[in-house]
């Protein structure tokens, strides 16, 4: 069972280059991205396809990407689980919303369900880690309803236009991310249904439309 | 080489890489050995042999501490961290518990403090310990370092999750370990 939602993440495709270049080079994005924020159009597209291009059908893969992607919207955003560690059970998650009206809202949350949900059902973590810079108060609100516990207050941590900002590690532990979907379970019942339901409503919906053209 | 008045405090040499193996047996969990994804790794003398061998501009080379007899009791360095943040990753390890009470463990500290705040212009130093570290824990909160937080079972060794604490010092509360600065001669 899952948020009922047509939001749903799937393999980034080497179409989705383009549009995902464009949100890295948007500087409102990148101010909430950690890393350098001169890295120059080459490098940020030279570290996209390397990103993409790492294969998630892997048995043991140190990082899945996947494309945000709804059949209203398109391709909103980028889910990055990373540094994926096969003996702690553990991982990073890192959410990027491309479109700018989507940021903080539903779509956001249900991205980041979305990716806990393959990181503890799919991969079979134990822990997530999620860090946010202090400003990114959506993203904070968002990461603190998902069940994540506050750990790290790391103080005066990234700077940005000349002010050091402080960051936030969050952790969320497997038995912690299940009592949070119970309870949306439990909030929600009328919105729930079969996880890919979905995504295989919007993949032949879009196979319908290849097949129209 | 730095005379110290407990000891000495200088580069490590690739000949070290055998004390590392003997004050740092496995069977302890180290922070300073987990990976970016927090696995523990052990390197080899070799590959210790080649970490003591390594120039590189943004870092600290690897220092060896000496108690006055000469023994090799740990080892320090400093990790610059990226360019967005003027703050390093302070590395003080040493093999035995109670060694962090010795006063070379505080010279070496203060070594490292005033290369972190005076020389680099550093604004803080991060450090962290495993929940199984107490000394350096309490050795270094002793000495003004803050909690940042812990990290709930990150590292699984041993059949047992263990917590990873992050610590840090601004250079604003660091006076205690650096020596006066003269005021400029006019």
């Amino acid at each position: 069972m899952a948020i009922k939602s047509s939001i749903y993440l799937r393999r980034a495709e080497r179409e989705d280059l383009d549009v995902v270049v464009e949100w890295m080079e948007d500087p409102d994005f990148l101010y909430f991205l950690y890393g350098d924020p001169a890295r120059s159009p080459k490098r940020i597209r030279e570290q996209i396809v390397s990103m993409l291009g790492r294969n998630a059908s892997q048995s043991m893969p140190g990082g899945v990407y996947f494309i945000v992607d709804s059949p209203r919207y398109g391709p909103i955003g980028l889910i990055a689980i990373q540094n994926i560690s096969w003996r702690n059970r553990s991982c990073s998650v890192d959410t990027y919303i491309g479109e700018k009206k989507l940021r903080g809202g539903f779509a956001s949350a249900v991205a980041l369900f979305r990716a806990l949900e393959y990181a503890f059902h799919e991969l079979n973590l134990h822990r997530a880690t999620l860090y946010v810079y202090a400003f990114n108060k959506a993203s904070r609100r968002l990461i603190e309803r998902s069940g994540a516990v506050h750990e790290l207050t790391m103080r005066e941590h990234v700077a940005r236009g000349g002010t050091l900002y402080d960051m936030y590690g969050y952790g969320l532990l497997r038995r912690e991310f299940e009592t949070f979907r119970n309870e949306v379970a439990e909030r929600m019942p009328e919105a729930l249904l079969e996880a890919n339901q979905a995504a295989e409503a919007a993949a032949a919906a879009k196979q319908g439309g290849e097949s129209a053209s | 080489m730095i005379r110290t008045e407990h000891g000495v405090i200088r580069t490590a040499d690739p000949d070290d890489a055998n004390a590392v193996r003997r004050l740092f047996p496995p069977d302890r969990p180290r922070a300073f050995f987990l990976d970016r994804r927090r696995e523990l790794t052990y390197p080899t003398v070799d590959e210790f042999w080649q970490i003591f061998n390594q120039r590189d501009a943004s870092h600290l080379p690897f220092y060896a501490v000496e108690d006055l007899a000469g023994q090799v009791q740990g080892f320090i360095t400093l990790r610059a961290s990226t360019s967005e943040a003027s703050f390093g990753e302070l590395v003080l390890m040493f093999g035995h518990e109670e060694a962090y009470e010795a006063p070379f463990a505080e010279e070496a500290l203060q070594f490292l403090c005033q290369t972190a705040f005076r020389e680099r212009r550093m604004n803080k130093v991060v450090a962290q310990c495993l929940d199984t570290e107490t000394a350096c824990r309490a050795f270094l909160t002793a000495r003004g370092f803050e909690s940042d937080g812990v990290q709930r079972e990150v590292l699984y060794t041993q059949g047992c999750w263990r917590d990873l604490e992050s610590l840090s010092l601004f250079s604003a509360n660091a006076a205690a370990l650096l020596p006066r600065e003269e005021a400029p001669a006019r």
